[in-house]
């Protein structure tokens, strides 16, 4: 089970070389690219965003080889990963997350409705959004399962 | 569901850290059986009885509600 976390990390490390990828992309959009709207906070949003997938994408990375490197690490890492109880956890943990998210959003849609109809609508369409995926999930993991 | 778990780690002198390396789940897994928190899956239940020496049923009592 070790080896197939090693394998795992791995993966997951070259996944964090795209997200280096993506916060370089973003740094670039904020300061080389002429928006199409030149909102005041856009450079420094886009600059720090980019920064941000940079920082965490090499902290992960750095922790990852940390992990694969210490044999000791690596069974630690292991259980936690593929202990069935934890992995209920998680599971559970983003059903209720995904719950609350979608009360919160309705609640918020709401709200915004009677104040501005911009955020009202970009409020519907993430609403709209959110419904397609457990719907696109729901059609998948029947047919898988 | 019930277990006997407990019971049958303290009469061979098995801590928990043992018994979850041995079944490779987290002490805290365990700790969540003996508890009557977390119930097992099947492969878990089939684990912690062959390492015990035992049968499914004579670990895990499931009682009819």
């Amino acid at each position: 089970m070790e080896n197939k976390m090693k394998k795992r990390l791995k993966k997951r490390n070259f996944g964090c070389v795209g997200l280096i990828g993506c916060g370089i992309l973003s740094v670039y959009v904020g300061n080389c690219m002429t928006l199409p709207v030149d909102l005041d906070f856009s450079t420094g949003f886009y600059t720090g965003l980019g920064f941000a997938l940079i920082a965490s994408a090499i902290i992960t990375i750095i922790k990852n080889l940390r992990i694969i490197h210490s044999e000791e690490k690596l069974k630690e890492k292991t259980l936690a990963e593929y202990d069935e109880r934890n992995q209920a956890i998680r599971m559970k943990t983003w059903c209720y997350a995904g719950y609350a998210m979608f009360f919160l959003l309705y609640i918020a849609l709401i709200i915004a409705g009677m104040f501005n109809e911009t955020v009202m609508m970009t409020l519907l369409a993430v609403f709209a959004c959110y419904w397609l995926c457990v719907f696109i999930c729901a059609v998948v993991l029947e047919k898988v399962m | 569901m019930n277990n006997i778990i407990k019971e049958l780690r303290k009469e061979r002198r098995i801590s928990q850290e043992e018994l979850a390396n041995a079944v490779q789940v987290t002490r805290q897994t365990i700790i969540s059986l003996e508890n009557g928190k977390y119930n097992a899956s099947l492969l878990l239940a089939h684990e912690i009885a062959k390492y015990f020496g035992k049968t499914i049923e004579e670990v895990f009592i499931f009682e009819e509600e």
